[in-house]
């Protein structure tokens, strides 16, 4: 029995087949996507990044960071608030129907959630009951999931977020914790670079390993002024008692860890899409691209 | 334990022996039924195989659904659809009108009057003779109105808030209710408008 | 080269004879990467248990390490070694001697030189970044030229086959042979040389990987399976049918998953992916069902002495084992516990040690004696496999556990992150533990190999007999 050909014509066809499904038609569907304009702020979204951040991908690449933390973001169903922004003239009617739509809400003050639904249809009508009675009511998306709640992200993630990511580095493996918005939800660049340097100065018991070999150590005189660029102690300094002696050591991010911090700084995919509904988020006190100002390389 | 073969046992043919038994046909159905079953994920939660679906929406209408939606806007965009198909071949899409021919109605203060009123009734039954529009003196011949053209109670609402709020109009918008009442109180009226009939229509 | 490339009429004796010197640099290559990698991965794996070692030296990071580790087991043993077993089945089943194997030899050189960059690349940090592809373009592109050749060269033999007739085994190798060059060149392509924009670099990723296994590896263990364990065992295999719809439903389905379920990709990719995933359930059974029917009231060989046998049944074992697990884990897609945890890494780990390098073993404990008219020590052997196959179960089964833990934790947002990793490391120690059996194991494989090479190149020597050319270059290879 001789099928050779057979096989070779099937071997050849069903590998096309996936070819084509997998790789073909995802790229003719999204593979000329290009920034889109957001209608909240007037952006365009992503923006690429800046230089230094750029940098940084590349020292994050390089070290294989994407082998313990994921870049993306899980996300389940998502609900709906009703919130009151003003109770209007009629406050007594407002406080009735508020009570009505959830006899557990207290007084309906400004700025409060009166209900939570996880149908929409609900929350717009609880929303235009408030509305008829002349305050000022909206319904709010909020996205779900226990990434969501960690703070790891406003929304899930999508193609869009990823736009610039050359190379992508998603990660498969949560040995740490996803680094998704990481640049939102630490508080700043010496944050940081004193974590990569010992992240047990920082976290007590943390796992992850210290990437010491991007820092210079630089020995002083104690009397001496600190050496440029030096990272400020006073964050450290229940952890990192100085030595009792003349000399002290600075700590001396290089170049490299500079750029990585920058780049962590860059991540934070927030905005509203219309394939990731979210809430619109609060606008950034800098823009997230620049390179942290508390960093001088 | 030494029943296994040696390693290097001979081996008299080249490639082993082979039976045929059938394939189990429980098998096939077993195929079958996982075949059955990825049809059947793959439309619940394949999105239609539409671009702008992820993973916790299930289809591009739930997403459409989804976004926060300006009301007014949505109305204006409509109306704008609306008028270009209608009243914008004579009064221009920049509502502007022409000399000599078709009134203005950008700036106009028929069209932008606080109450829409009397706009209601021009749309409505149309308006002829002399009128002043703009400061400017006009002897209309209205050809068109809204009862003859078929046009909603809503599309007209849309169609007035348009007119009202684009090329520099600020004026609140009409609703299809306002349209209603107009209708009511002016029963099976059939004639146009004159200015002076149209004066007399009180405004709020 | 006793075969003349005109008069493909061989014995099989001759046939086997004539792709001595190409088996003996794949599997030397083979042996000392598989070393390597157990090396490597063990490095890393230290270094998540006291996260200060090493952290002075730059090249030893945890994400250079896993990477060159996992490469160095994907490329460097498990690729070579299906090459070599590839050629093998080839020249043996189609009774042909491979026309001028100092070429394949040289070609699996390349490869291992390719393997032997590309891991030092990775240490370097010049990583690409895309998992299972880090190998750097310098490293790439020998690596696709090398494997092109090999592939087309193996074609070349088996086209000019003197048996016609198509055994269970040669319909897998000759599809992976095609199958391998195509998924390689595209990834490669599309990622490192031009590369896409955004998510269409993960989906063309995860398609490679999940290819690189599902089309590659598996058919080639299988190849290895189908013709071994019936021949070793005496008894015709079940059915032919079965064999052939096993087949066609793991070409079929097998190139479609791999996406993972929280993919950030559009949902009708995730799902197709899914809905393939669960159907790789079905050639899974098919192969199981027929090993089982092969083997049942065949000569009483249910006593496992450690030999080849037992290799390439534990294969079978862990193939189905893992299919089945990962079947369940995309079914329950939805729920997504098993995303970002330990349980993928166990599964895979399972599908590459537990069935893709056992069935591989066995193929190399069984081919490498009759081309070389060496014995393996099988005291050794012996001690490989209990120690390969308790390190296995140890390894995936800790870490599955800790995965379904890690899931479970990770999906309440009440426990805090750091005590979820907490509690997954405890399960990652014990599976060090499997890993620390597994690399025992793989040392006495490679000195196993490396006695052969040293009886062979003796008994060559004395014997003044063709083989002995060969040996210096290859053993150099193997250390």
């Amino acid at each position: 029995m001789n099928f050779g050909p057979l096989i070779f014509l099937g071997v050849f066809f069903t590998m096309a087949c996936s070819w084509f499904g997998m790789i073909v038609v995802p790229q003719l569907q999204i593979g000329g996507q290009q920034p889109v304009k957001l209608e909240a702020t007037g952006q365009m979204y992503p923006l690429p990044r800046a230089g230094l951040a750029q940098q940084g991908a590349a020292v994050y690449r390089a070290n294989g960071c994407a082998a313990c933390h994921s870049q993306q973001v899980r996300q389940g169903p998502p609900v709906f608030d009703v919130k009151l922004n003003d109770l209007g003239t009629n406050a007594a009617q407002v406080a009735d129907i508020a009570r009505k739509i959830n006899h557990a809400a207290g007084a309906p003050l400004p700025g409060k959630n009166i209900w939570r639904t996880p149908v929409k249809k609900d929350a717009d009508a609880a929303a235009k009951r408030l509305t008829d009675a002349g305050a000022k009511a909206a319904v709010v998306i909020v996205p779900t999931g226990a990434d969501i709640e960690r703070g790891w992200g406003a929304r899930v993630s999508v193609a869009q977020d990823y736009l610039y990511d050359q190379p992508l580095m998603l990660g498969s493996r949560r040995i740490g914790p996803d680094l998704a918005n990481i640049g939102a939800r630490k508080p700043g660049a010496d944050w940081q670079l004193w974590h990569l340097y010992n992240p047990r100065l920082i976290t007590d018991g943390s796992f992850m390993p210290a990437y010491r070999f991007l820092f210079n150590e630089v020995p002083r005189r104690k009397d001496a002024p600190p050496a440029l660029g030096a990272l400020d102690k006073t964050l450290v300094a229940k952890t990192f008692p100085e030595p009792a002696g003349e000399t002290v050591t600075d700590i001396v991010p290089t170049a490299e860890a500079v750029a990585l911090v920058a780049y962590l700084a860059s991540l934070n995919p927030d905005a509203p899409l219309f394939e990731a509904p979210a809430p619109v988020p609060p606008p950034p006190a800098a823009p997230a691209t620049n390179t942290p100002a508390a960093v001088k390389p | 334990m030494n029943a296994e073969p040696q390693a290097s046992a001979p081996l008299a043919e080249a490639a082993p022996k082979v039976g045929f038994a059938a394939v189990p046909i429980w098998l096939i159905i077993l195929t079958a039924l996982l075949g059955y079953r990825g049809c059947m994920y793959v439309d619940q939660f394949g999105g239609g195989f539409d671009p702008k679906v992820y993973t916790p929406y299930a289809s591009f209408k739930q997403l459409d659904d989804l976004q926060t939606k300006d009301a007014n806007a949505e109305m204006i965009q409509r109306g704008k659809r609306r008028y270009n198909e209608t009243c914008g071949q004579c009064h221009q899409a920049g509502g502007l009108g022409t000399p000599w021919q078709f009134p203005p109605l950008a700036g106009s203060e028929w069209v932008t009057a606080p109450d829409p009123a009397r706009l209601i009734r021009i749309s409505l039954h149309a308006v002829q003779g002399p009128i002043t529009v703009n400061g400017q003196q006009w002897d209309l011949i209205m050809s068109l109105n809204a009862i003859t053209l078929g046009i909603s109670d809503d599309d007209l609402a849309a169609i007035l808030t348009y007119i009202r709020q684009d090329w520099g109009n600020k004026a609140p918008a009409v609703t299809p209710a306002q349209i209603a009442a107009v209708k009511k109180e002016t029963g099976d009226r059939a004639t146009p408008w004159t200015a002076e009939e149209l004066k007399a229509v009180p405004l709020k | 080269m006793s075969a003349s490339p005109t008069s493909p009429q061989n014995s099989p004796a001759e046939a086997e004879a004539s792709c001595r010197l190409p088996l003996l640099v794949f599997f030397g290559g083979a042996a000392f990467w598989l070393v390597a990698a157990s090396l490597l991965g063990h490095l890393a794996s230290i270094k998540l248990h006291s996260p200060s070692f090493l952290s002075h030296c730059e090249h030893l990071t945890y994400g250079r390490l896993y990477p060159a580790a996992m490469n160095a087991l994907l490329y460097g043993f498990a690729s070579s070694a299906a090459f070599g077993v590839a050629l093998w089945l080839v020249a043996r089943l189609g009774r042909v001697a491979v026309p001028q194997p100092w070429l394949v030899a040289f070609a699996g050189k390349l490869w291992n030189l390719g393997v032997l960059a590309g891991v030092a690349g990775i240490i370097a940090g010049d990583s690409t970044g895309f998992e299972w592809l880090e190998m750097p373009r310098y490293a790439a592109v020998p690596l696709f030229f090398s494997s092109l050749f090999i592939a087309l060269w193996t074609l070349l033999a088996f086209h000019r086959r003197a048996e016609r007739g198509l055994a269970v085994s040669q319909w897998y190798l000759v599809a992976a042979l095609l199958w391998f060059p195509w998924i390689y060149s595209t990834a490669t392509m599309l990622l490192v040389c031009h590369p896409v924009r955004g998510v269409m670099q993960a989906i063309v990723g995860w398609w490679f990987t999940n290819n690189l296994q599902t089309l590659w590896l598996t058919p080639m263990a299988l190849a290895a399976i189908f013709h071994f364990l019936p021949t070793l065992a005496e008894r015709p295999l079940h059915s032919r049918y079965l064999a052939l719809f096993g087949f066609w439903m793991l070409a079929l389905f097998g190139g479609w998953a791999g996406i993972p379920a929280s993919a950030p990709v559009p949902a009708w990719i995730v799902s197709v992916s899914n809905a393939a995933a669960v159907m790789l359930f079905i050639p899974a059974l098919a192969v199981g069902l027929n090993i089982v029917n092969t083997l049942r009231g065949g000569p009483k060989i249910v006593g496992c002495a450690g030999g080849p046998f037992c290799f390439l049944r534990f294969a079978v074992m862990s193939y189905v084992v893992a299919a089945v697990a990962g079947a369940v884990v995309a079914a329950s897609a939805p729920g997504a516990v098993a995303q970002f945890t330990w349980l993928k890494t166990a599964l895979t780990h399972l599908n590459l040690y537990g069935f893709v390098a056992m069935a591989l073993f066995g193929a190399i404990y069984e081919i490498l004696p009759r081309v070389t008219g060496a014995d393996f020590c099988r005291k050794f052997m012996r001690a490989h496999f209990w120690l390969a196959i308790i390190g296995t179960v140890i390894h995936v089964g800790a870490l599955a556990i800790g995965g379904l833990k890690q899931g479970a934790l990770l999906g309440d947002a009440a426990v805090p992150f750091h005590n979820v990793i907490k509690t997954s490391l405890h399960f990652f120690r014990v599976a060090t533990i499997g890993e620390l059996l597994i690399l025992v194991g793989n040392l006495l494989f490679a000195l196993n190999v490396v006695g052969l090479f040293v009886k062979c190149a003796r008994k060559c020597c004395g014997a003044q007999m063709s083989c002995c050319a060969a040996e210096p270059a290859t053993t150099g290879g193997a250390k």
